[in-house]
């Protein structure tokens, strides 16, 4: 197949796809100026029944002539579609023309360019025949939907400000205000930014930029927005809801159109004119009638009052922005030689925004979320979790970032140095206002019992307290702060592990059980048993390498690049967008994630965790000992199956020396040769020393022996025999604690001995 | 959303699917005649069941339903399918939660039906199994209404009774009773005043042995004239008259009754009654007398109540210059005299786009009556290819 090569055979091939369409009753061609090539094809339009007359109430005809303008790059670029010159404007859905030219219908949400190119030519012909269908029958909105705001077209210019701001400062009477702002413009695009809070007489300045002759000049400076809208009524705006395309293209039509929108042009008029005289005049020492090096830039805002909301807004104000602009001129400013251009109003960043965009508008954008660690993988969650909204962060990191930090982190460096502060200035520029930098020592604000403390890192009324700084010891003061227990806020841990071969959400269950230092015992119990966890988990390689990152100064890190680090960050922060859009779950969660064997892939596992039963012993000065619930079940299944006999096995857990806590997440069965009896269980010996290693060493280390347990069918706590065992089994591991643990048909009885070396303790 | 009515292309016969202008697309769907061979993928005919599920929605368990289904008549044409395709009994004993979407039963939330009418073919003629299976339901509906005493009947349990019963088999029914020349809004139980009103035209009570003999066998169908509207501030956009297989006599005695008032009878949209049949326009066989046949004045006046542009929609198999009765050739004419003289048009849904593959015939409501949907042109050629995969082609 040959390209085709020039506008004319590209634009015949496509007029002869056009007349085949069903709905094209004719169609001749024409060249235009401009090199552009046009044809006009006679469109048979569904009229609605009643309109006998040939035309619909809305004023279309059963035949519409619709232009199809081919630019000179036809194909790649798409064509422009018009109407005749008396098509009625007052519909949506028109594009912004000159009044008395071809009426430009908007056909397609996207752009021509693109359905060309996706569906081919009929396409565009169909989506004009829907529109002209649906112009006849007045259904080109769906006024449930809300206003269709006035088309802008392909604006070239863009204005920043906050629509409810601008709307909060104009007064009832229909004055219009002035507005400092902020301006920028290379070539035809310009963008306006209004500065809310700056009260500083409006000025027109201009600094140009730029000084090669092949160099585009950029201008910018200070201008006025002036915002105009119709005087209240009966102390309420007065509605307009009439459809206008947008006409205005210099200072007769936008009198017209301010008009039609109730607002005293002559006000208007004056604002600008003082604006332009306050100008010149403050550009003292000129004597030039035009003392800046280009054209006058100056932007207006129309507040129209309609019926219903606007489509994907809350408000039923529509603020039509232009931007005026007035030729560098010898003779002066004169606003009867000004250009009035179409421009887009573009939201100020703000959390509704993210939220909106992020596909999550009806998230609570006030849960509080404490991050404990601002690295490469906490930074990375922050800023995914501020992109979607979620910026009520208190972020908490005593650390300063270092160059070689910018190797895998969200930020990239700067001032202030601390890693947190300056976290918080990036969350700010995302409109996150209320975000809190705390540059503290996390551990000495959790070991604290006091309150105050505590909130200077996690908020009072926090949703989640996020720990991503991987830290044993941040950690360890995390499971026993004492403050925590009565906190609002459920507690999650992410890490990674083996270079980010794997990663590790947990989150505690409500009313903290299970606690993370279950969880974390539940994933090493998970360990035990999935290979490929343990694999990856554990890797083959040290995870600690020294990174030397300057003459005296060297830093322990996990080398991986930070491609790595995000791959686990953008799913972990998907798993915590669910819970804020959706709710934290009741129960707690182990989330394991592991590279795929391609290494590029992520493959995750969910395990809902239940509450696990506590049980505090008052020997040797009171262990705590944990019983995971997927245990608690296995052993009362076990001990109801063995039925009068009593029945028992070895107990894996974890203990955890300085919060005297014994964690216990797996079992053991009893030996082959153990003896069950009605009032005695004898735990054998078959095998149990390998089966012991083997646990040890498949849960990475982290599970080991640390007690027995056996049922009493009859009921009752520990009798003198089972003391004397645990006493026996207590002085072989002389320096550790070991549980004996008993099933009763009401619950479980629970003891703990521990026989310091050289002496014995009960 | 923009409402709409979609005539299915179901041979002669009546698959009417009716959607709201309100946030709910509330759905009326009015008689069925799905095919054994339209279920089948190879099948000639158009998968219509498929057309249908495409368009209403799904509830909060995925089921597939329709807010409110009425039967006209229980002749087959008009109520095939109803076992394969809808559910029937209690919502609680909904089997098909884990079945694929497709294999789901339909859900009613709300049944339309007219007693009178069922026992007046019943007497007639043997009904098919859809239709008892459809009266049983029926049944079922209007027992669990006086156990619950018509209050706080669960969706799926509802129903709407269409006329009068002969002998008070209805008066104790007042609250789901609707009588003959009233006015309803409510759908589902939900007041859609501003999106949908209808009056009751018929059936008519019984009157006398003589008379009720004759309406017995004159295809006695339950006549509604539906006012759609288009938006949330038009509720005028269309009237929809839909009426079932009714024939001759019912229409001359409808002209009778209304010819002093006939908006009752006025529409933008009328639904020919049974396929475009001669038989609701006149007494006189079609294949017998030809052109000699006369055409009932009164009937025709009664079916001539036009607003300006009237649509006629036939639901047949295409019409042919023959002597086939329905759809018949004449009462074609008649029909197409008709929507002239308001300058209107007249549909076959049988022969669009094509006698060959029919489609679904959509109009929108509007504002100003309705107006037919014309289906894109792209994509129109691909789809074309998968018509080539159906036949076998010979390579030399």
């Amino acid at each position: 197949m040959t390209a085709l090569s020039s506008l004319e055979e590209a634009a015949t091939a496509a007029v002869q796809q056009i007349s085949d369409h069903p709905r094209v009753c004719g169609i001749t061609m024409s060249a235009e100026s401009g090199g552009c090539l046009v044809a006009h094809a006679e469109l048979a339009v569904n009229l609605p029944s009643r309109a006998v007359s040939g035309v619909s109430a809305t004023g279309v005809r059963d035949v519409e002539t619709l232009s199809i303008e081919f630019p000179p790059s036809f194909p790649y670029d798409g064509p422009t579609l018009f109407l005749r010159r008396d098509f009625p404007s007052d519909l949506p859905h028109i594009n912004p023309h000159q009044a008395g030219d071809m009426v430009p219908p908007c056909v397609f949400q996207g752009s021509l360019n693109d359905l060309l190119h996706t569906s081919g030519i009929d396409a565009i012909i169909d989506q004009a025949a829907d529109w002209l269908d649906k112009a006849a029958s007045g259904q080109l909105i769906d006024p449930n939907q809300g206003w269709e705001p006035t088309r802008r077209g392909e604006a070239r210019a863009i204005f920043d400000f906050d629509g409810d701001q601008v709307l909060r400062a104009l007064p009832k009477d229909g004055q219009p205000i002035t507005m400092y702002s902020a301006y920028y413009k290379v070539e035809a695009y310009a963008a306006i930014k209004i500065e809310h809070n700056n009260t500083q007489p409006c000025e027109f300045t201009q600094e140009v930029s730029a000084t090669k002759p092949d160099e585009r000049p950029v201008f910018r400076g200070s201008t006025a927005v002036v915002v105009a809208m119709a005087p209240w009524k009966d102390e309420a705006p007065v509605t307009f809801a009439t459809y206008h395309a947008d006409t205005v293209h210099e200072i007769k039509t936008l009198e017209v159109r301010v008009n039609d929108l109730g607002i005293e042009f002559a006000g208007l008029r004056k604002h600008l004119e003082s604006f332009l005289f306050n100008s010149a005049v403050l550009k003292q020492g000129s004597v030039s009638k035009w003392p800046w090096q280009g054209d006058i830039l100056i932007g207006i805002v129309l507040a129209v009052k309609r019926p219903c909301k606007l489509i994907g807004s809350s408000r039923d104000i529509e603020l039509i922005p232009y931007l005026l602009q007035l030729k560098r001129d010898e003779a002066g400013p004169d606003l009867t030689k000004a250009r009035l251009l179409p421009a887009y109003h573009v939201h100020r960043v703000s959390q509704e925004l993210l939220s909106k965009t992020s596909g999550y508008a009806d998230a609570d954008l006030s849960q509080q979320i404490a991050l404990l660690g601002c690295g490469s993988l906490g930074s990375k969650i922050s800023l995914h979790l501020g992109r979607a909204g979620f910026g009520q962060q208190m972020v908490s990191d005593h650390d300063v970032l270092m160059p070689h930090n910018l190797a895998r982190h969200a930020l990239l460096g700067g001032y202030p140095l601390n890693k947190a502060m300056q976290l918080a200035n990036t969350l700010m520029n995302l409109g996150h206002f209320d975000v809190v930098a705390a540059p503290l020592d996390i551990v000495d604000c959790i070991r604290s019992d006091d309150d105050k403390q505590l909130s200077k890192i996690v908020p009072t009324n926090a949703r989640l307290i996020l720990d991503t700084t991987a830290s044993p010891q941040v950690a360890a003061a995390l499971t026993h702060a004492s403050l925590l227990a009565e906190h609002s806020a459920r507690l999650a841990r992410a890490f990674l592990y083996n270079r980010g071969q794997a990663a590790i959400v947990l989150l505690e269950g409500k009313t903290r059980s299970p606690r993370c230092d279950d969880l974390l015992a539940e994933l090493f119990e998970n360990c035990r048993h999935d290979e490929r966890h343990r694999t990856a988990i554990q890797g083959i390689s040290a995870d600690l390498v020294e990174v030397f990152v300057g003459d005296n100064c060297r830093s322990i890190t996990m080398p991986m690049p930070d491609s790595v680090v995000s791959r686990a960050a953008a799913s972990i922060s998907m798993e915590i967008e669910r819970w804020l859009v959706h709710g934290l779950p009741e129960e707690g969660l182990l989330l394991i994630g592991c590279a795929s064997p391609d290494d590029i892939g992520f493959h995750w596992q969910r395990h809902s965790i239940g509450k696990s039963h506590v049980l505090t012993t008052r020997n040797d000065a009171g262990w705590s000992v944990r019983i995971s619930d997927a245990v608690a079940i296995a052993i009362d299944t076990e001990a109801r199956q063995s039925q009068v006999l009593e029945t028992g096995g070895v107990l894996l857990g974890h203990i955890d020396t300085i919060g005297r806590t014994i964690t216990i997440a797996g079992l053991i069965a009893a030996p082959p040769d153990s003896q069950q009896a009605t009032a005695q269980f004898m735990l054998g010996v078959a095998g149990l020393q390998q089966a012991l290693r083997e646990a040890h060493v498949n849960s990475i280390g982290y599970l080991h022996y640390v007690g027995t347990w056996h049922s009493h069918p009859m009921g009752g706590a520990h009798s003198a025999l089972d003391r004397q065992t645990l006493r026996e089994l207590a002085k072989a591991v002389a320096g550790l604690p070991f549980v004996s643990l008993i099933w009763k048909p009401d619950g479980f009885a629970c003891e703990v001995d521990r026989v310091m070396e050289g002496k014995d303790e009960a | 959303m923009t409402a709409t009515i979609t005539f299915h292309p179901v041979g002669c016969g009546d698959m009417t699917l009716i959607q709201l202008a309100d946030d709910n697309q509330t759905t009326v769907l009015v008689d069925i005649n799905i095919r054994q061979d339209a279920d089948d993928p190879d099948g000639e005919y158009r998968d219509v069941a498929k057309d249908l599920r495409g368009r209403i929605r799904r509830d909060a368990n995925n089921r597939p339903f329709v807010d409110a289904f009425l039967m006209t008549h229980p002749d087959a044409d008009h109520i095939r399918g109803f076992e394969r395709h809808f559910h029937v009994g209690p919502l609680a004993d909904y089997a098909d939660d884990e079945k694929a979407d497709d294999d789901k039963k339909i859900v009613i939330r709300e049944i339309w039906s007219s007693p009178l009418v069922y026992r007046r073919a019943s007497k007639n003629h043997a009904l098919c199994s859809d239709a008892k299976a459809f009266n049983t339901e029926a049944k079922r509906r209007v027992a669990v209404n006086r156990k619950m005493n018509f209050s706080s009947v669960a969706e799926g349990d509802r129903i709407l009774i269409m006329g009068e019963d002969e002998n008070g088999k209805t008066d104790d029914l007042t609250p789901i009773l609707v009588k003959v020349d009233e006015i309803f809004s409510r759908v589902n139980q939900v007041n859609k005043a501003g999106y949908f009103s209808a009056t009751l035209i018929a059936p008519f009570p019984k009157a006398g042995d003589d008379e009720e003999a004759k309406l017995g066998k004159n295809h006695s169908s339950v006549i509604l004239n539906l006012t759609l509207g288009a938006d949330a501030k038009t509720p005028d956009g269309c009237k929809f008259l839909i009426c079932g297989d009714a024939e001759v006599l019912v229409w001359e005695r409808l002209w009778e009754k209304h010819k002093a008032q006939s908006e009752k009878l006025e529409y933008d949209l009328l639904l020919a009654p049974h396929h475009c049949s001669w038989h609701s326009l006149s007494y006189d066989s079609w294949s017998a007398l030809r052109e000699k046949a006369k055409v009932s004045v009164d009937a025709r006046s009664a079916l001539s109540v036009t607003r300006a542009g009237a649509v006629v929609v036939a639901s047949s198999n295409p019409i042919k210059d023959d002597d086939k009765d329905p759809p018949c050739i004449r009462a074609k004419r008649e029909y197409v005299s008709i929507v002239s003289e308001a300058k209107g048009t007249f549909y076959c849904v049988g022969e669009l786009p094509d006698e060959k593959n029919p489609e679904p015939l959509t109009f929108n409501v509007t504002t100003e009556g309705v107006q037919p949907v014309t289906k894109p042109e792209a994509g129109r050629k691909n789809s074309a290819l998968f018509g080539l995969a159906a036949t076998p082609r010979a390579h030399g």
